[in-house]
């Protein structure tokens, strides 16, 4: 009768053991402080850029973020 | 290697001896198939590289394998590889800074020791953030639970199963364990998982959250590479990539049917 709820249990308690034990090793190994940025800016070329468009870099194809 | 810049329009920008193209190209060829790119990707790229340095390329491409034969056509040296798809996750990323590569050759003549050095740059940087890539999977998750209608709480507790197995997928994936065990396991977990809103009497959509708490281990690439090769006629990788789809779909049934059962959950 309580199956359900008991598999619910075991299922979330294992995860939260699993995701613990993990978060704590990467912390005492220190690749979580390793950061790197989720949002970055990057160049036109780099966002849109379709096969066969030219490599060659314009000049006067600049971003305003090329001023900054 | 000896590279020379042509600057005819009829000789190729780079001429290269066709050994050393053959060799650079089955090593692309192992990397593009392996990124999950479909069969006339793979066949342009090499064909348009191939020529770029003056060679006929001929492919055959296996599920698993790509047969490559460079013919010079002002000696009739011929040359053949066999490259092995590398085997690895689908990266668009791969496939993308191939694809540039190759029209980088085809329109700047790179040399073949550059073209060599970008495919190192372009195979052993790519990096992703592994805590982004399951955060965004778990939040495109939710957000197809909101397509397919479901309230506000089916969709936080479909982004926390998808968030759970997604995570389960990377540590099972990254201890080697076989994809078709980890699809089992996953869908079984994120099942259990998005069956709250049934045990619980959470939301008012509990069909809906338990049915979308899986979708991210549908099979998406395989199905539409391989609806793409049939269209090109490449009908072995076609029918392999099928298969493996079919497997995998089956194994992602198989977890769902576990996970509705325990949770006592009527499946009709």
């Amino acid at each position: 009768m309580d199956t359900p709820l008991i598999t619910w249990a075991c299922v979330v308690g294992l995860f939260l053991i699993i995701l613990s034990v993990r978060i704590i090793h990467s912390i005492i190994n220190g690749s979580i402080l390793h950061r790197r940025h989720i949002f970055e800016l990057g160049s036109e070329r780099e966002e849109v850029f379709v096969p066969g468009d030219t490599l060659k870099i314009d000049e006067n194809d600049r971003d305003d973020i090329d001023d900054l | 290697m000896t590279a020379t810049t042509s600057t005819t329009s009829e000789k190729p920008r780079v001429a290269a001896d066709a050994r050393d193209v053959c060799r650079f190209l089955s090593e692309y060829s192992g990397w593009i198939l392996g990124s999950g790119a479909s069969c006339i990707r793979l066949e342009k790229n090499v064909r348009r590289i191939a020529h770029a340095y003056g060679k006929k390329a001929e492919i055959t491409i296996t599920p698993h394998h790509v047969h490559i034969s460079i013919v010079a056509p002002d000696n009739d040296e011929a040359v053949s590889a066999i490259a092995s798809s590398v085997p690895g996750p689908v990266s668009f990323n791969i496939i993308t800074e191939l694809s540039r590569l190759s029209w980088e050759i085809a329109d700047t003549g790179l040399t073949l020791d550059a073209a060599r050095r970008r495919l190192a740059d372009i195979t052993g940087n790519d990096k992703q953030n592994k805590w982004l890539v399951l955060a965004l999977v778990a939040v495109a998750n939710a957000s197809f639970c909101r397509l397919f209608g479901g309230d506000l709480t089916a969709m936080a507790i479909v982004c926390i199963a998808t968030f759970a197995g997604y995570y389960i997928k990377q540590c099972l994936l990254g201890a080697g364990v076989d994809l078709r065990v980890t699809v089992i396991v996953c869908a079984f977990v994120s099942s259990v998982l998005g069956a709250t809103d049934y045990l619980f009497a959470l939301g008012s959509t509990p069909a809906i959250t338990i049915g979308t708490s899986i979708l991210y281990l549908v099979p998406g690439i395989p199905y539409l590479n391989s609806f793409s090769d049939m269209l090109y006629r490449y009908y072995i990788c076609s029918f392999s990539r099928l298969m493996d789809a079919l497997v995998l779909t089956a194994c992602l049934s198989s977890g769902l049917c576990a996970g509705m059962m325990l949770m006592n959950v009527g499946m009709f």
